[in-house]
Formats: C-alpha cells, structure tokens, sequence
C-alpha cells in the first residue's frame, strides 16, 4: 500500500483503553489533515493516495480492517477496499461483521452513522456516511477482530469526527481542483483571446488578401497550438498554411494534407483538424481555415474562437475587397486627372496649391506635388486666381480669364486659366478647383491656319488673272513672231525681239502664278542636279552680272533625285537671282551640289524622312535677312524687292518643288552676314533619262484642214492667221455650237480640231467628242490656260493633244503638225 | 558529431515529434533571494516523447543543432514564451521571462527579426523578455555588439547565461551591451562552504549594480548557498534548491499558491 504522506506524528499502536484509542485516532488525524488540507505546490495529489493514508492511520490503532467505499452521483460503487490492520489480519470482514455489506449501503444513502450490531454495547464496526457537496459519496466503516475490545461511545464519535473530516478534505480539495480547473481553462481561454486579439489586429492591418490569409494562418496556428493551419480562399486563387516553427507562412496549397471539406460557417472537429468556413457575401470567395492538433484533442472552447477567428478573416476580407474598389476607382479618377491635356490644380482658396497634375507640371514648370518643392505661381496667373476665386465665391459657377503673355520660367506663353469652387465632404474648407491650359501653340496654329487661307485666297485671284493674262500674252507673243517676220528693218526686228522676250517672261510669270493657287502639274525626272547647275552656269552668269563672282562646288558623286526639270532650274534662278539682289555692291555667290545623310533629329526639323539627300546650296555674302524676313521669306507675295521689282513668288516655288519632290529648303542668315538656301532632294538609285534629241523628220506642213473654236476674238483671229500662213485650210468659230454648224455645213474633209476648253457653252472636249463621232479619224488639239491634259479623257486616243496656254505660234504649228503626222 | 547515428534520436523522429506538437515548455522559477518573491521564469525546453516520457534537451540537442530544426524550434520556443508571458502579465503578473539563444540561433542571424516577430504577435511587453546566450556565442561573434544594441533597441534584455566572476568580466560585458549575468551554475556547485562562495561573489553586486547589470545565481542546491549569496546581496536566484521547472498551468498553481501565503519562504 502506498504511503503518500507519513503522519508526523506516528500514533501509539497498542489495543489501549476506549479514550486513548479515540484519541489517537484524533491525533493521527490532526497530523493528517496539516498534511492534506493545503495542497502545496508540485503535481496533483490523488484523491486514492488519499484515501490509503487515512486507511492507514485509522487502521494504526483503531481499526483491524478499513473499509472505505465510493459511489459515483448515480449511486454506483466505484471503489470498495479494504484495509488490513497492523497484525496482518487480512480477509473479509464480512466474516467477522456478518451483513456489513448492507449497513454500507444504507449509510452510503442515509449519510448517518451505524453500529454492528445495531443493539447493545459490544459495538464490533462502525461505519460513517460520507456526505460530499450536499450528495452521497460513500462510507468509511472501522471494524475490530473478534479478540478486540468493542467500540465505546467515545469511539463511535472519533470515528465520526475522522470521517467527517475526511468527507470535508475531500470536498476541499474537489473544490480546488474543481476551481483550479476553471482557472486554467480561463487562463486557456485568455490565452486565445489574447491571441485572437492580436490576430484580429493583423489581419485587420493585411494589405490584400494574400496578407490577410498568411496572417490569419500564422494566428490560428498559435492560437490553437497546432501543427498546420491552412487557408484556401476564393476557389484556392488565394492560399497560404503555415507549419509549427514556421515564423511566417507561405502561400499556396498543401495537397499533401487531407484537409476535411467544410459547409456553412459553423467550425467543427473532424478528427485532428478543426475547420471552419471563411468567406465574404460573395460566395464564389468563399474558402475555409482549418487547423491540424496532434498533441491534444479540440475543446468546444476552441470550436467557439475558430468561429471568431473566421468572422475576424471574413470581415478583413471584405474590408480589403471594398478598400480595392475604392482604391481601383480613385486610381481611375487620378489616372483620368493625371492624363488630362489641360493643367488642374487643387488649390486653396487663397490660391495656394495644393495638389496638381502632370499637365499643370508641363505648363507651368513645376515640380511633382508627391515629390515636394515650390509650385511658383507667375503674378499674373496669381492674381487672375484670386480675381477668379472671388468671382466662383459670387457666381459659384466657373470663372474664365485669358492671359496673354505671362512669362513661365522665362518664356512668353499664352494662357486660359478658369476657376471653381469645389466643397469636398468631410472638408470644412472649399478647395478651389483651377483649370490652366496653354493656348500660345493653339493661337499660332490659328494664326497660320488664317495666314494659309489668305494665300489661298490670293492664290485663287492670281490664278484666275493669270487666266486672262495668258490669253493676252498668246496675243502678243503670236503677233510679235507675224511682225517679225513680216518686217525687213533690222532695228524693228530687234525691238520685235524685245516685245517676244519680254512676253516670254511675263508668260514665265503666269505660270508662276497660276502654281500659287492650286497645285501644278510636276512632271518629274531622274537628273543628276550638278550637270543641270553646270548646264546653266553661263545663264547664271549672265543674271549675276559682273560685280557677283559664281563659284561651284560640285560633288559629281552626289547622285541624282527626282524632280521637274524645269521648276528645278527656275529655283536655281530665282535663288541666284535674290542672291544678286542681296548684293548690290557685288559679292560672292557658291552653289553647292553634296550628298548628305540627314540624320532623325534634323530630319524631324525639316520634316522629312531620315536618309540620304541631295543638297543643293545656294549661298551669297549679302545683306542678310533678320528674324523676321527669314520666317515669312517663303510665303507667296512675301518680298522685300519694293512693289516694282519683286513677285513674292520665286521662294514660294522653291519651297513648293522641294517638298513635292519629298525635300525640304531651309534658310540660314544673319544681318550683314550674307544668306544661304539649303534645297533638300532625297537621292534616287534610278536610272538617269537621257533626253535624245528627236531625230523623227519633220513632217511636210499644210494640206489639211483645220477648225478653231475659240471665244477670245483676238486669240482667234492670230490662230486662224498663223494657220493659214502655213498653209492650212481654216475654218473658225466662236462658240463650240457655231463650230459645230460650220463643220455640219461643211461638205470637205475636216483633219484637226483646235479649240479652246473653256468655251462658254458646250467644252472644248465635248465638242471634239462630237465630232470625233460624226467625223471619225479627226485630230483634237485642246488648249487652255487653267486646265490639264486630264481634259483628253474620253477622246480618241491617239488622235488628241494638249497644247497649254499661253502658247506661241510656232507651238501651235508644231502640236497641229505633231497630231496630222500620227494620221500617217 | 561523429555521425548521425550518435544520438538516439532521428532527425526525422525529431521532426516529427516537433511538427505534431510533442515539444513543450517548461519554467523555471526565479525567485527574489532576499524576499523569496517570485520574480521571474527561465523557459527551458521539454519533449514529450510517447514512449520515453519527458526528455530534457540533453537528450536531443546534438540532434536538434546539427539538423535544419534549430530555426523553427527556435522561433517557436521564443514565440511560445512571448506568448505565456504575456497571459501571466495580462493576468495581473509582472515578472520576467528568459529564453535560452543557441549558438546556432545567435550565429545564424536575424535574430533580432525573430524576436519583433514573437513580440509583436504575442504583443509582450518586450521590457520583460530576456534572452540568454552564452559567453562564448557573444565571444565569437564579430557583430556581437550590433546584435545586443538592435535587441537593446527593441528593449529586451540581454543576458550571459554561464557568467563566471573574474576579473575584469562583468565589465566587459557591460561594455558589449549586456545587462543581465547569470552566475553559472558549475560557479555555484563547487563552492559549497559558505566562506568560499562569498569570497567569490563579494563586492560583485555592488560593482554589477554600478554598471546597471542585474545579477542571477543560477543552480542554488541548498539553503546555505542561498543564504550566502542573499548575504553578498545577490538579488535573484534559480536552482532545484528552490523550485524545479513546471509547465505553464503549475506555474498558475505556484502564482496562486504564493499569493495565498504570501511571506511563505519557498
């Protein structure tokens, strides 16, 4: 039997008399109970080691055998024993105590105490009720060997007091145990809650829902202890576990563990693990949290601060999901902000910014508002805030103002600002919203869109004299070559060359101003520019004059480009012509034939495509332009020659010809610094066409007849008159219906059909039409001043031509000879 | 280490016993010498082998710092420590809680992580945590001096667990950024006679409270030498001589008990 506890006091073991028996057992007793009743620090005292002390000491003296039962709160005996005592005497005391069995019982329920035998004075056992918290816990019975002294009254009430106070050590130390239990799982509970605590804190904290369920994983690990705690959100996109000693978690899944499944909110125990849904109102987010404890058994406590755990989890959840549609829509408001074209400006509203956007940088020159720094407001701009704020304090509508060069960081710009006022909840003080957009680049454009207006509006009443012009030109040049050969004196002649030349030159004029108001039919050609320079440098010379030395420099491994011939070589003469110009008091002039590659950067300020180029350089060590001459010196009518000397058109041409042939002119100059033209060509890898000289015979003139149909009286009358001197048969009208009477009334063969386009009734070309049919075989030569040879569409082909206007006579003879000469 | 098959235990035994939550906690009890006040716990690790019972580390450490457990059996020592200690100290107790720093924990870096980790989860006053590690650890550490000063800075206190009184010694510990010596326990066990043990610790309180160092006597055996050293004012004490380690809820008993009979030399 094992001794727990040995009574300090060892009581005196003899069969004495009935008051030292009873009052050993009460001193034993008292030892007893200073050892038991304070359960003193270390592990649990058990209740059976308990009960074998006091077995012992009762059976040291007083007893020959102990019988100590138990019963549970149902009545059920759960503990009989029996105690020998110290003479070895062991067996049943049933034997000795017939029926012993029975008076138990009845204490156990009664609570009382018996004597056996129930009557008279030789008392051989006693045996006492143990009442325990108010119910029935058993009984202690003492009972002597036959050959020992029967119990006295004095006995009985020892024995009584012992058991009683057995019955109350017990309920003392059930009491403890049962109050310390409740202590620690307080303390248990105290533990989670504390954890539960901080774990609803860093959740909370979680930036997105990955953090949310790393942090929620790492908490409920530590909350219940366990091995693994996993999570698995959103149909397993969002998932993370964590292990014992794992100081963070990892995020994925862990297929390796059989997670129990979950439904509903409810956790619940599923052998190891304990699971519990997690989730927000979306359902499709839902997921759960489970945690796996090896060590010790899930309490209904736990199921209680899982389901906590979930809800804390749950509502992170949704805090993030709302926190990332708020965050997405301010994105997309900033984002819309930040890319407007306009400058906006948060500002109080005193005018000091606040806040602005990428817009208001670029205008403004100001620094980013998240790096920090001074936005510099121009006084200006600052006053026409405040003036603006105080009129959105009136109005409360938006305010606008134009200003007109502020200067931002040293430049001059022009500016439309406008102001609101904008009350922003939870903001006591309105923010004054200001709008700021530079217009300087609008208002330039506008002005140049007006400036190319007005050009075209020139250009439209030039083209439309140069019209008139030619006719009269036709004239003059046609009657000029009559006179010429009509007249002997050789002084006359000369003067008649004159007139020819001097119409030669007013017909070079037209063109020019026809090109101004429409766009001029380019006839390119592969030509190599150097030989073209080289072929004209005597002109030059002669335009130049003596006092302007010509020097050429020519790359003769430049290339060749791809341009209109003749319009080329009229800006190689306009150039040099401007150059002698600006040298009054003579000077130099160079032109310059290089090829050069023209790199990105420079190809984006000539507005051309990067690559290889044929420059031509025309440059004078004139007067020089200023700022001014050099911007407008391309525009058309732009000129500093005086009304007299200069069309305005000579650079406009120039300008036009290399930027329809896919170049670019730039100028350069400086008063007092003279002035070169740069002429851009791209180079072109073909072939050069090598113009032959036609060596077809030159067809016998005359015998054939001839209809004009033109409405200019004069023109009219030279054509028929120059027709005729060649020996051609003329017919001649007006209109094109007058043409078509003659050519119905006339009975003879009709070979050639010249007439104007533009005839006032019906065209040129419908009237060659008609006759073609009625006539088949007859020629058409179309001429006119403002129309192409786009006009020969729909006539026989091959049996028609274009002769342009002005034309001189022997032009006429030539087209008329050219067209019959097909007809053989 | 000769080889792996040296100690009992597997390294996958080890694991496995860790990852299912065989190992434990225990506490050591501190007491104040003079007053016998309780003052603080030494955490010390325990396993709870299913067939062995409750081995000490003795039986498993060899295994344990040659394995790539050390970290997460570290981690989750110190988490679980923060962690009791901040029940007791939100139950209404104030007391200090000292965790054991191996060689391989201080030498693997991070500590300092770890340590923010365990305290901002278990939210424990960082005031009341006092880590322990060894001389030679601190010895053989270049960075030994940032380590203590970024863990001063989070603090905690920082403690050598196997101080030896020489000459010179507490003050360079001092110097190094420690504030806690535990005089070792191998100090105590050879000097049994009264007049030895004070000679040897005499003068050392008041030199140790100069430098601001507080001074524990670590493995107490009996009566004497606790008198002795109260005597030389040696404020605090740890030993079988006045309590062996519990678990946590034992230590809830002794907190309960002790405020029961208060005054009650222990």
């Amino acid at each position: 039997m094992a001794r727990r506890a040995t009574p300090p006091q060892s009581a005196v073991s003899e069969h004495a008399g009935g008051g030292g028996r009873a009052d050993g057992l009460r001193a034993r007793y008292v030892g007893f109970r200073g050892t038991h009743r304070y359960a003193g620090p270390g592990p649990r005292s058990e209740q059976d080691a308990l009960l074998d002390d006091f077995a012992a000491l009762a059976a040291d003296g007083f007893a020959d055998w102990v019988v100590v039962d138990l019963v549970d709160g149902a009545g059920a005996t759960v503990r009989a024993r029996l105690v020998s005592g110290p003479g070895g005497v062991g067996g049943d005391p049933g034997g000795v105590v017939p029926g012993l069995a029975g008076v138990v019982d009845r204490v156990i329920t009664s609570g009382t105490t018996e004597t056996w035998p129930a009557v008279g004075r030789d008392a051989r056992a006693v045996v006492v009720g143990l009442r325990v918290k108010d119910r029935a816990f058993g009984a202690v019975g003492f009972v002597l060997a036959p050959e020992s002294r029967p119990y006295d009254r004095g006995d009985v009430v020892a024995a009584e007091e012992a058991a009683w106070g057995l019955a109350s050590i017990i309920e003392r130390r059930m009491l403890h145990d049962e109050s310390r239990q409740a202590l620690r799982a307080t303390q248990r509970m105290a533990r989670q809650l504390h954890q539960l605590f901080a774990a609803t804190l860093n959740v909370s904290g979680a930036r997105d829902e990955s953090d949310v369920a790393t942090a929620v994983v790492q908490s409920a690990r530590r909350v219940f202890d366990a091995d693994v705690a996993v999570i698995d959100l959103d149909a397993g996109r969002v998932a993370a576990w964590v292990g014992r000693g794992m100081a963070r978690a990892t995020r994925g899944h862990r297929d390796d563990l059989a997670v129990p499944s979950v439904s509903g909110e409810r956790a619940r125990v599923e052998g190891e693990w304990l699971v519990v849904g997690v989730g927000t109102v979306d359902p499709a987010n839902r997921g759960l949290l489970a945690v796996r404890r090896r060590a010790a058994a899930f309490a209904s406590e736990d199921v209680e601060i899982a389901t906590l755990l979930a809800q804390a989890a749950s509502a992170a959840l949704e805090s993030r999901a709302l926190a990332r549609g708020v965050e997405r829509s301010e994105a997309r408001l900033r984002a819309l902000v930040d890319a407007a074209p306009i400058g906006i400006v948060e500002a109080s509203t005193d005018g000091t910014p606040r806040w602005w956007n990428r817009a208001a940088e670029r205008v403004l020159g100001w620094p980013s508002p998240e790096r920090g720094g001074v936005a510099s407001v121009p006084p200006a701009l600052a006053r026409a805030i405040d003036e603006l704020a105080a009129e959105a304090r009136v109005g409360g509508g938006p305010a606008l103002r134009d200003l007109v060069d502020v200067e931002v960081r040293g430049r001059v710009r022009d500016l439309t600002t406008s102001a609101a006022l904008v009350a922003l909840p939870e903001e006591s003080d309105p923010t004054l919203m200001v709008l700021i957009d530079d217009v300087t680049d609008h208002r330039q454009l506008k002005a140049e869109v007006a400036h190319a207006q007005q050009m075209e509006l020139r250009g439209q009443v030039a083209s439309s004299v140069a019209h008139d012009f030619n006719n009269l030109i036709t004239l003059i040049t046609g009657y000029s070559e009559i006179l010429e050969h009509s007249i002997d004196d050789e002084r006359l002649v000369e003067m008649v060359r004159d007139i020819q030349s001097t119409a030669s030159r007013a017909s070079r004029l037209t063109a020019q101003l026809q090109s101004i108001g429409r766009s001029v039919e380019l006839d390119p050609v592969v030509l190599v520019p150097g030989d073209v320079v080289r072929a004209n440098a005597e002109v030059l010379e002669r335009v130049l004059g003596g006092d302007v030395v010509l020097e050429l420099v020519i790359d003769d491994g430049a290339g060749a480009v791809r341009v209109d011939a003749g319009q080329f070589e009229q800006m190689i003469l306009n150039l040099a012509i401007n150059a002698r110009d600006a040298m009054p008091d003579g000077g130099r002039l160079r032109v310059g034939v290089e090829r050069v590659d023209v790199p990105a950067a420079r190809a984006a300020r000539l507005g051309v495509e990067p690559g290889p180029y044929v420059l031509v350089t025309v440059a004078d060590t004139g007067t020089g332009m200023d700022e001014e001459t050099m911007t407008h010196c391309f525009d058309a009518f732009f000129t500093t020659k005086g009304p007299l000397r200069g069309t305005g058109l000579g650079l406009a041409s120039a300008r036009r010809l290399a930027e329809a042939s896919g170049g670019a002119i730039a100028v350069h100059s400086a008063l007092g610094a003279g002035t070169t033209f740069e002429a851009f060509f791209p180079l072109t890898r073909e072939a050069v066409v090598v113009e032959l000289a036609s060596t077809a015979p030159t067809p016998a003139r005359g015998f054939a007849t001839v209809l004009v149909a033109e409405d200019d009286d004069g023109l009219r009358r030279l054509m028929v008159q120059v027709l005729s001197r060649n020996g051609y048969e003329v017919l001649a009208g007006a209109t094109g219906e007058e043409a078509l009477g003659i050519a119905d009334r006339y009975e003879g063969p009709i070979d050639l059909l010249v007439s104007d386009v533009a005839l006032g009734g019906i065209t040129g070309a419908e009237l060659a039409r008609s006759l073609q049919q009625s006539r088949p075989g007859l020629r058409a030569l179309l001429t006119s001043g403002t129309a192409d040879a786009s006009v020969l569409e729909g006539l026989a082909a091959g049996a028609s031509a274009f002769l342009p206007k002005p034309f001189r006579p022997s032009a006429l003879i030539d087209g008329v000879h050219d067209l019959l000469a097909r007809r053989n | 280490m000769p080889v792996s098959d040296a100690g009992p235990f597997s390294e996958a035994a080890l694991r496995e016993g860790f990852e299912s939550g065989q190992f434990l906690l225990v506490y050591q009890p501190i007491y104040d010498l003079q007053t016998s006040a309780f003052v603080g716990v030494e955490a010390l690790i325990r396993w709870r082998h299913p067939e062995r019972g409750l081995l000490t580390p003795d039986a498993f450490i060899d295994v344990l710092d040659s394995s790539d457990l050390v970290r997460p059996v570290a981690q989750w020592t110190l988490e679980t420590a923060c962690d009791q200690g901040a029940v007791w100290h939100d139950a209404g107790y104030r007391f200090r809680v000292s965790v054991n720093v191996s060689a391989r924990q201080w030498g693997a870096g991070g500590i300092d992580d770890d340590v923010r980790d365990a305290l901002g989860a278990s939210r424990f006053d960082p005031t009341l945590l006092v880590l322990e590690v060894s001389r030679s650890t601190l010895e053989s550490d270049p960075h030994a001096r940032a380590r203590l000063r970024s863990l001063a800075e989070l603090g905690v206190h920082r403690a050598v667990d196997d101080f030896i009184p020489d000459e010179g010694e507490l003050e360079r510990l001092a110097d190094l950024g420690v504030d806690v010596v535990k005089i070792d326990r191998t100090f105590l066990a050879g000097r049994t006679g009264s007049g030895e043990l004070g000679a040897a610790v005499a003068t050392l309180a008041a030199r140790a409270e100069a430098l601001g160092i507080s001074v524990i006597a670590a493995g107490i055996e009996d009566a004497d030498q606790r008198e002795v050293l109260a005597r030389e004012s040696i404020a605090t004490g740890q030993g079988f001589g006045l309590s062996e380690p519990y678990e946590a809820d034992e230590i809830d008993r002794v907190l309960e008990d002790f405020s029961i009979f208060s005054g009650k030399p222990l």
